[in-house]
């Protein structure tokens, strides 16, 4: 049953996928809810994952895609499974 | 560019539901750019367009939202938005716009030689094309054909414009040659008494030789020949022929005559051309019955080019008809004018050389007659057709 719902996601497309540029962009695709947000820390939940970014002078963008860009000094990307 | 034109609002927000805020915003899709989260302020830009919403979900969650930041053209103009000068201005720049888009304001006459750019544009103007016209209104295919049609002199015309400037391209008739009717049988005949100087034949006979004198009428050229076999042919005489002969000519010149009188003034009337449009820059018109008009205009230039605006200055010489009473000395120079143009129209022009001219004056109270007696020596052959059944 798990694998069937994991290939139905992967085939529609619906899976969160993570795009890093270098060290000062990360693009969150499929983000559901901003957990917590500041400076040096922004905490996303996806469908599957929670997504943990560590660095300085983040700041978040969304462009109302359901898409978010999380620019500044990136350090660590941490993806936590969810449940 | 966008962003300034679309207005870009900065804000703060803070309260307890902060997160529960900044979901709100991204479930309603709004577009929030430049997040940043510091001491549980919430700091974010959205579009003009979005304020409203943002600031009721602020109000739905408890939220305390300032504007801290007002950005672009869509704030700018609302500030304005009671300046109806500066509407009624934009509307007017459209409308100029629109005007100058869609009115002839120049006109381009190219190709033209023989018909001059005046003509042209006077036979635009009867067919329909005259500066201040509606361009959609005007058929170009067919102002073509009557522009043919009012001008015999062209052959081929394109009308098309560019903008508000209407070009004529014009490509004019080549004239046909003379046609010399060299199968009609013809003499060559005398128009003169006269001394033959100097003949030429190309076709027929001559008749006569050089040092004869020919009476007017004779025949000098024969274009009846017999060939060898005593078979009599007609055939069109050709050739050249001079010869010395007298003609008389006389002037007369009255003392007392009507005539134009010029007054010392010109008076001139200025108008500003503005897109062809002329918009008078004097008070009065001109208060004089007859005249004679001239106008030329002085377009502004901008960078080197010259534009569509400019002064045309219209020049009026009055003149009055009145009877003038010329002393001898002004008439006889008047009677050498007249001699002067008759001798360049009818002897210079046509490669005939005065011998010899004898003046005879007779003046009288009311006029100086110059009865002037020339030798000349020129063409006195002239094309006689001869009559056949």
């Amino acid at each position: 049953m798990k694998a069937i719902k994991e290939n139905g996601k992967r085939f529609v497309n619906m899976d969160s996928q993570i795009q890093i540029t270098g060290n000062r962009e990360v693009l969150v695709d499929g983000c559901r809810k901003i957990l917590e947000y500041n400076d040096i820390f922004v905490r996303v939940s996806t469908w599957e994952m929670t997504v943990n970014i560590w660095g300085s002078g983040l700041q978040v963008s969304d462009f109302g895609s359901g898409a978010i860009y999380i620019s500044g000094k990136i350090q660590s990307v941490e993806l936590e499974k969810n449940g | 560019m966008l962003r300034n034109i679309r207005g870009i609002a900065s804000f703060e927000a803070s309260g307890d539901n902060l997160y529960k805020f900044i979901n709100a915003i991204r479930e309603k899709h709004i577009v929030c750019t430049s997040q940043r989260c510091r001491d549980g302020v919430f700091y974010a830009q959205i579009y003009g367009r979005d304020i409203s919403a943002v600031e009721q979900t602020a109000e739905g969650l408890g939220i305390s939202l300032k504007i801290s930041d007002k950005k672009g053209l869509r704030f700018r103009m609302y500030a304005y938005r009671f300046r109806f000068g500066i509407i009624i201005g934009i509307a007017l720049v459209l409308g100029f716009i629109f005007y100058l888009s869609n009115t002839v304001v120049t006109i381009e006459v190219c190709g033209n030689s023989g018909v001059t750019d005046r003509q042209i544009i006077t036979a635009l103007e009867n067919i329909g094309i005259y500066k201040g016209r509606f361009i959609p209104d005007i058929d170009f295919h067919s102002c073509e054909q009557k522009l043919r049609l009012s001008i015999p002199q062209i052959s081929w015309t394109g009308i098309r414009h560019t903008g508000s400037r209407i070009v004529v391209d014009i490509t004019e008739a080549v004239e046909p040659p003379e046609m010399v009717n060299d199968d009609i049988p013809c003499n060559i005949v005398a128009m003169h008494d006269a001394q033959i100087t100097y003949a030429e034949v190309y076709a027929g006979k001559l008749a006569r030789k050089v040092g004869d004198g020919v009476k007017k009428g004779d025949i000098i050229i024969s274009g009846t020949i017999t060939d060898g076999g005593g078979n009599i042919i007609k055939k069109h005489a050709m050739g050249k022929v001079r010869g010395i002969y007298k003609e008389q000519v006389t002037f007369t010149q009255l003392l007392e005559e009507k005539s134009q009188v010029y007054s010392n003034d010109i008076l001139t009337r200025k108008y500003f051309d503005f897109f062809g449009f002329r918009i008078p820059m004097f008070f009065s018109d001109v208060e004089c019955s007859t005249y004679d008009y001239s106008e030329n205009v002085t377009k502004f230039r901008f960078s080197g080019l010259e534009i569509p605006l400019g002064i045309v200055y219209c020049n009026y010489h009055p003149f009055s008809s009145e009877r003038v009473a010329y002393t001898k000395e002004q008439a006889e120079i008047l009677l050498e004018q007249q001699t002067a143009l008759h001798e360049k129209n009818f002897y210079d022009s046509k490669e005939t050389e005065i011998l010899e001219r004898k003046i005879e004056k007779n003046i009288t109270d009311e006029k100086i007659e110059y009865k002037i007696s020339y030798t000349l020596e020129g063409d006195i052959g002239i094309d006689w057709e001869i009559y056949v059944d």
